[in-house]
């Protein structure tokens, strides 16, 4: 079976996406994120990670601390990301639209990413769109899908025919609880 | 301006969740954020100039995050730090490929000459556990390994692997000792590499040594470079200042030989082999260490490995004390180690049945091409029966005047003239085997079919120099042990690339093992191996993965003659393989002893081979032997051994006391020069050097041994080390002994 083979420059030429993963803490208040960067093949390029706490959330709506903890959680992952990524890539069921949309501004598209199963809110500034391959799922694109040409469009489907638009997420929150699993023990 | 601030900033960040009215009063809103920081984690690639380098981990000290303030550049230069110094909440962790990334993401880059990546440990942070928190991160954050080996994941592999290799490849990966003892051709090489690959993009290992015959580190090489093209690959081979070298090379896979092992692991903790704990050690072929009492089994056995794989499919050839011996390799060693010696009862079977994994190609290989094995019983031709029958004849009379003196070498040296003879005539060149092949190479060949022959002899008499001037219409191509490793490789590439060749004759010693050669689908075994093993592996260089036709092996016997009753010998061999490595039975009922080779002739082994001499059973007290009286003891011991000793005269040894000589199982001479040495004191070089000088030039098979109970001096090990001289002290003798 012949095999699909891509010169090591082309692949360097797509760059690298950042995926974006937020989860809530279990035990406090408050969320943990990390913003891991991948290049075209899923290798590990860079692992950002942080913590934002929420002890006294009182008479603060839920939805409300969410949006304030993803909005600093972000901003303080993308303070230590010293290049901009060709894309970033989210799980819409972790990240809403607003982030992006309202929140936080980026020069870089924005994908977030839902399985096809699943139900996603889309705001109306989205793009949807679904992939084939063996991540069947839906894309939503910020500000706009780009071009079939465009690198940035290019390198995600890079990362559909590996099977790597949701696995790597997997290995992010991996690597939260490597961390936080040390780190815990080692705070004050 | 940060450079951040070029690709994102907060929208409006001043108010709107800062705080919340509840009638006059603002509640605001308290947060505890992390403070990030970044770390570089190394990662294993070519330079434009082919040296090793790596990313040298970084772990960026914590850059305060502002509570508010949209200028969050914390990308300014951030200094390489170890985490520890900055131990936050908040970090980053980079391995990244500097070129994907532009360049103001590069991170420190550093050439290293063989370091690995060790050398970077101490800048990062170490875990209470001792595991740095990059590395701990790096095998987390690497794809998984079933992802790795997908043909859509993130490695491009140069073919798709089989279902069953997927899985020997985890095997090896995930277990530190493994005997991998597929059949032969369902790619053990492949799979090695496989795994190879994945331990170190997991950065699970550092570096990794395959031990081959000298033959295949070539083939080694080439699999590595088209399998696992980013690994750095030394071959380790040539003179000793080149292999001093090569041993320092900076690269992720050390290849080399048993014969180069068996030298450059010397006594001095410093010698190459063994001055690094290797990652993985995967001894290929790994029959070779088969016998345990020899030199280069016992150095592959200590060299410091975390994890151990041997590679063969043919774990057991004769007795389950070769596959102990092997299994004695079969674990992590650090130096200090005990090393137990495994014998034959159920923790050996225990013990393989948990490193051994082995898949036959009839169960992965459905697809395969038959293998169709026809066994030809010939006539010899009238004269060729008459040299056979008065061979046979005289041989027999000069065992039986032997009596009690009479060894098994004898008995193997009239097998040996005998099956000779089979092969063809001495005084005629008349041969029935040749005459049969010649008629069914003219088919198969007018077919476009192409043939490989075995046989165990090389010369121009009996072997295979013999069948490549009778056969030399069909343009054949000639491979034995006496060619050089370059010179192999040019006959193995051209026998594949050009077709008119249309035969490739074959020593069973230096083609029977690890040659991929599926452009033939012919195999004629010209003369019977010993071991069924032997014979089958040779016949799966033709019947392996890649091979689109159906394979015909033709097996040759001569009707009549010893090799009609080894044939019954072979039978029986292989029902002992087949329950040793396949269903893991101890029985041993069928092994095959001094009474089946004495039976071969009509005779009974003499009561004194039967039982062991009692002069060795204890240690004997060598400080009350004569000079004299321990070279006698020495020699007793090498009779005992199967050795035809002979002891050089007293004024004229010109440092030779004993000379001992054997034949091997493929009737290669084997010759000792010995000089026997019963000092109180160690052994020193001026001894040795002597023993090099005494010993003739240009003699194959010869080796010089010098005995000395007490030991040996320093210098004495390295130059005997240097000049291929073996040195035996009283651990050796011991050994003897047994």
């Amino acid at each position: 079976m012949p095999l699909p083979f891509r010169e090591a420059d082309e692949l360097a030429e797509l760059g690298a996406a950042g995926l974006l993963t937020i989860r809530p803490l279990a035990a406090r208040g408050g969320y943990e994120g990390a913003l891991f960067v991948v290049n075209a093949r899923g290798e590990p390029l860079e692992f950002t990670y942080n913590r934002v706490e929420t002890p006294h959330p009182f008479l603060w709506r839920k939805e409300d601390i969410r949006r304030y903890a993803h909005r600093r959680l972000t901003a303080s992952l993308l303070s230590v990301c010293p290049a901009t990524p060709r894309v970033i890539l989210c799980l819409a069921e972790e990240v809403t639209s607003e982030l992006f949309a309202q929140d936080i501004q980026v020069s870089v598209p924005v994908c977030r990413i839902a399985h096809e199963t699943e139900v996603a809110a889309i705001s109306a500034e989205e793009a949807p769109e679904a992939t084939d391959g063996s991540d069947s799922v839906n894309l939503f694109w910020f500000p706009r899908s780009p071009d079939d040409s465009a690198l940035e469009r290019r390198l995600v489907q890079e990362l559909a025919r590996r099977g790597l638009l949701l696995e790597p997420f997997e290995r992010a929150k991996k690597g939260l609880d490597e961390v936080y699993g040390a780190a815990a023990e080692t705070q004050p | 301006m940060s450079l951040s601030a070029l690709w994102w900033r907060e929208c409006d960040s001043a108010a709107p969740h800062r705080g919340r009215w509840l009638g006059l009063f603002r509640r605001r809103l308290s947060s505890r954020e992390g403070v990030p920081k970044r770390a570089v984690l190394p990662r294993f690639r070519e330079s434009p100039a082919g040296c090793l380098v790596q990313v040298v981990p970084v772990l960026a000290p914590a850059a305060t995050v502002p509570t508010v303030s949209p200028s969050l550049a914390a990308a300014q230069s951030l200094p390489a730090a170890p985490m520890g110094a900055s131990c936050g909440v908040a970090g980053s962790v980079a391995i990244t490929d500097v070129g994907a990334l532009g360049s103001s993401m590069a991170p420190t880059v550093v050439a290293t000459r063989g370091r690995g990546v060790a050398s970077v440990a101490e800048h990062a942070q170490t875990a209470d556990d001792g595991l740095a928190l990059w590395k701990r991160l790096s095998y987390v954050l690497q794809p998984p390994a079933e992802l790795l080996l997908s043909p859509e994941g993130p490695l491009d592999w140069p073919a798709e692997l089989f279902p069953f290799q997927k899985i020997g490849i985890q095997a090896l990966y995930e277990r530190e000792a493994l005997l991998l003892a597929d059949d032969m051709g369902l790619g053990k090489t492949i799979q090695a590499i496989g795994a190879l690959r994945l331990l170190f993009h997991h950065r699970k290992i550092e570096s990794a040594l395959v031990v081959a015959r000298v033959s295949l580190i070539g083939q080694w090489q080439k699999e590595l470079r088209t399998w696992a093209p980013e690994l750095r690959v030394s071959a380790v081979r040539g003179r000793q200042d080149e292999r001093a070298w090569l041993w320092g090379a900076p690269a992720h896979v050390f290849v080399t030989s048993y014969e180069t092992v068996r030298s450059d692991f010397t006594a001095n903790p410093a010698s190459p082999p063994r001055r690094r704990t290797w990652g993985v050690v995967a001894l290929d072929e790994a029959q070779a260490i088969k016998n345990r009492d020899t030199e280069v089994s016992r150095k592959c056995k200590q060299l410091q490995r975390e994890r151990a794989w041997a590679l063969t499919g043919t774990p057991l050839e004769n007795t389950v004390e070769e596959l102990a011996s092997v299994l004695e390799f079969v674990r992590p060693f650090q130096e200090g180690d005990a090393a137990p010696a495994l014998v034959p009862g159920p923790a050996l079977s225990e013990r393989h049945h948990s490193v051994q994994l082995r898949r036959k190609k009839a169960d992965v290989l459905p697809d395969l091409p038959p293998k169709v094995v026809s066994s030809l019983t010939l006539a010899l031709g009238s004269v060729q029966r008459q040299s056979y029958e008065r061979a046979e004849r005289e041989g027999v009379i000069q065992l039986s005047e032997k009596g009690e003196t009479v060894r098994i070498e004898h008995i193997l040296e009239l097998i040996t003239r005998l099956k000779q003879i089979c092969n063809f005539c001495p005084s005629t060149q008349q041969s029935a085997k040749l005459d049969d092949m010649l008629d069914r190479l003219e088919a198969l060949t007018a077919e476009g079919h192409r043939a490989i022959v075995f046989s165990q002899y090389t010369d121009s008499v009996y072997g295979c120099r013999a069948l490549a001037s009778a056969l030399a219409a069909y343009r054949p191509l000639l491979y034995t042990g006496d060619l050089s490793g370059p010179r192999r490789e040019a006959v193995i590439r051209e026998f594949k690339e050009n077709s008119d060749h249309r035969l490739l004759i074959l020593s069973l010693r230096a083609g029977g093992q690890g040659l991929n050669l599926q452009k033939a689908s012919y195999v004629f075994h010209f003369d019977r191996w010993w071991n069924p093993a032997v014979e089958h592996q040779a016949e799966d260089r033709s019947h392996r993965l890649g091979q689109m036709s159906p394979v015909n092996v033709y097996k040759y016997t001569c009707e009549g003659t010893i090799e009609e009753r080894i044939d019954q010998i072979l039978r029986d061999k292989q029902l002992l393989f087949d329950e040793l490595v396949d269903d893991v039975s101890m029985d041993l009922s069928k092994r095959l002893t001094q009474d089946d080779l004495f039976a071969l002739f009509g005779l009974k082994p003499p009561s004194a081979a039967r039982a062991a001499p009692s002069v060795w059973k204890s240690v004997p007290h060598y400080a009350a032997m004569s000079g004299e009286e321990f070279e006698q003891y020495v020699q007793r011991l090498l009779d005992h051994k199967g050795w035809r000793t002979e002891t050089t005269p007293r004024t004229r040894d010109a440092g030779i006391d004993l000379i001992a000589r054997r034949i091997d199982e493929v009737g290669a001479e084997v010759t000792l020069y010995i000089q026997c040495n019963n000092l109180s004191s160690p052994c020193g070089v001026e001894v040795v050097r002597g023993l090099n000088g005494a010993m003739p030039r240009y003699h194959p098979g010869a080796r010089g041994v010098v005995v000395c109970p007490s030991g040996f001096s320093g210098d004495a090990v390295a130059w005997a080390a240097e000049r291929g001289i073996l040195l035996w002290d009283r651990e050796r003798l011991r050994e003897l002994s047994r």
